[in-house]
């Protein structure tokens, strides 16, 4: 079971709005122009003409500041008291008036030959759908039929080979403000499948690489992906705690296939075991530029680490409870794991980026848990306990 | 409201804001100096980081009227050696996403370096773990810190 958590983008939402003789002009950190535009014009009944918007610098985002309930509320402002007005929510108001991303729940059910592998799957996920909430016209627009595929992103259109194969999505409407974060779908979808197939290897008593070598047979990217890392990785030599995940990000609609591979080591610090190396190797086709291919390695799987451990917004008296950083952490250097960035060749055309080495991290580290505990982790973030070192 | 003066950038400002109001918004609504950030208004991110002497200080947190005599320096005006080579590795190693913790972050590892010439990563941790960053550009800030104090021969 996966929680809602919420963007947390370091500079608060904020915007600043004058409003003069029914035209607009708003400046503000906004993630799309045409969108903020509209909702200003809806909002006001006047036209997006009338509507002149000055985007400065994003302090972060990760889709939040699409969302421009902000603008709007700055804009109404500024009407009411006839000046400009500028607008700043407090780490608090941000927090908790977050526009969320999705809760998610999973049910995983294999049917497995002599050896272990699967012969049909059956996978369900269950939460509230963020297609239903915010998209009711792509609901219907993917060949599998109507349904909302962000909430099994990476499951319904998975790599291994599974003879028989049922995925379902059940919609559990909230009246919870949601959103598009990071990575959409795919950090709760992966978690979820991930972890199965890294249960299912388990109980096989077969190496996690090994099983997914054999379940990716006959895929060359994919298969040359998780060598990669395995080799980077050194993962037949014996020693650290490791864990391993396999994903083909699929942009939507079929736009794009980055495939990602990532090994965590886990390290004992005191009582505890801390994440202190990923490997990630990633096939993104052309790279354009480098420099920043490997910085988006490195900050998201720092991104994906505060997921994995910490994020989790909770409701009570109809709000977010979470306040403020003390409650709603974010990753802190000390907690940072070295990164080493496998970055294949390939003649495919540029691929999508941003996004993709956020979704193979938890299940990489609850695999590495299952591994040297023996305790399956199926809920996100990882619960603290599940560090502790055995005495 | 009352009038006070403050030591800011290497020179005397003076201000007429209620002495409760913390140091952040004396620096960013009163004297315009917004590259000093507002994060989280209780001293958990680090954003607001500015430095009152040496000392890495969460002006978010800090009463305008307990500055008193301290010579403040913010992003704008960070000088001499230690900024100087922390300006020059930051941007050798593209530290930067997003940019909204890291004149807070560079506060801070000019703090560090002025007060050990050549920090270990225990000492980065212990230096930095104060000022958080969302796009997570911890590895950069590392390698930046470490080649600012080759830079300066520690």
């Amino acid at each position: 079971m996966l929680p809602h958590i919420a963007h947390a983008p370091l500079e608060p939402v904020n915007a600043t709005a004058f409003y003069k003789d029914g035209a607009v002009e708003v400046w503000g950190p906004i993630q799309a122009v045409a969108a903020c535009q509209d909702a200003i014009a809806a909002s006001l009944g006047i036209k997006s003409e009338a509507i002149k918007v000055n985007v400065t610098f994003l302090g972060g985002s990760f889709s939040r500041k699409i969302v421009p309930d902000y603008v709007v509320q700055a804009v109404h402002a500024s009407k009411a008291v006839g000046r400009p007005v500028k607008l700043l929510r407090t780490r608090e108001e941000d927090l908790r008036h977050g526009i969320f991303r999705v809760n998610a729940g999973g049910r995983f059910r294999a049917v497995l030959d002599d050896k272990g592998y699967p012969l049909a799957v059956q996978a369900r996920v269950v939460g509230q759908s963020l297609f239903g909430a915010t998209r009711k016209s792509w609901l219907d627009q993917t060949p599998e039929g109507a349904w909302d595929e962000s909430m099994v992103d990476g499951i319904y259109n998975q790599d291994y080979r599974l003879p028989n194969f049922q995925v379902e999505t059940i919609d559990t409407p909230l009246p919870v403000p949601v959103y598009f974060m990071r990575s959409v779908g795919s950090t709760a979808a992966v978690f979820f499948w991930e972890s199965f197939i890294s249960e299912l290897a388990y109980r096989a008593r077969i190496d996690q690489y090994d099983y997914r070598r054999n379940l990716l047979a006959g895929n060359p990217l994919a298969l040359r992906v998780l060598g990669a890392v395995a080799e980077a990785a050194r993962w037949k030599t014996p020693g650290a705690v490791r864990g391993i995940a396999y994903n083909c990000y699929v942009g939507r609609g079929g736009r794009f296939r980055t495939y990602v591979a990532q090994v965590v080591e886990l390290v004992p610090v005191g009582d505890r075991l801390a994440v202190k190396r990923v490997f990630c190797a990633v096939d993104p086709g052309l790279v354009v530029n480098p420099n920043t291919l490997i910085a988006q390695i490195q900050g998201g799987i720092g991104f994906a680490l505060t997921t994995a451990l910490y994020s989790r917004i909770t409701f009570a008296r109809g709000g977010a409870e979470q306040t403020n950083f003390l409650d709603y952490p974010l990753l802190a250097i000390d907690e940072m794991p070295e990164i080493v960035p496998v970055v294949l060749p390939s003649d495919r055309p540029p691929q999508g980026f941003g996004e993709v080495v956020l979704a193979p991290l938890a299940p990489a580290i609850a695999q590495a848990l299952l591994q040297a505990t023996g305790r399956r982790i199926d809920v996100m973030p990882l619960p603290a306990a599940a560090f502790r070192r055995q005495a | 409201m009352s009038a006070l003066s403050l030591r800011i950038n290497g020179t005397t400002r003076s201000v007429d804001v209620d002495g409760d109001t913390p140091l952040l918004w004396v620096l960013r609504d009163d004297l315009g100096l917004t590259g000093t950030k507002f994060g989280c208004g209780a001293a958990l991110c680090g954003a607001c980081t500015v430095l009152v002497g040496d000392v890495p200080t969460r002006s978010c947190s800090l009463p305008v009227s307990a500055v008193g005599s301290g010579e403040i320096t913010t992003i704008e005006g960070v000088s001499g050696p230690e900024a100087m080579a922390v300006q020059r590795a930051w941007i050798a190693r593209d530290v930067p996403q997003c940019g909204y913790c890291q004149s807070g972050q560079i506060i801070s590892a000019i703090a560090l370096l002025k007060a050990i010439r050549k920090p270990t990563d225990h000492d980065i941790d212990l230096a930095m773990a104060g000022n958080l960053c969302r796009c997570a550009t911890y590895v950069r800030i590392r390698a930046a810190i470490h080649d600012a104090a080759r830079e300066l021969g520690g």
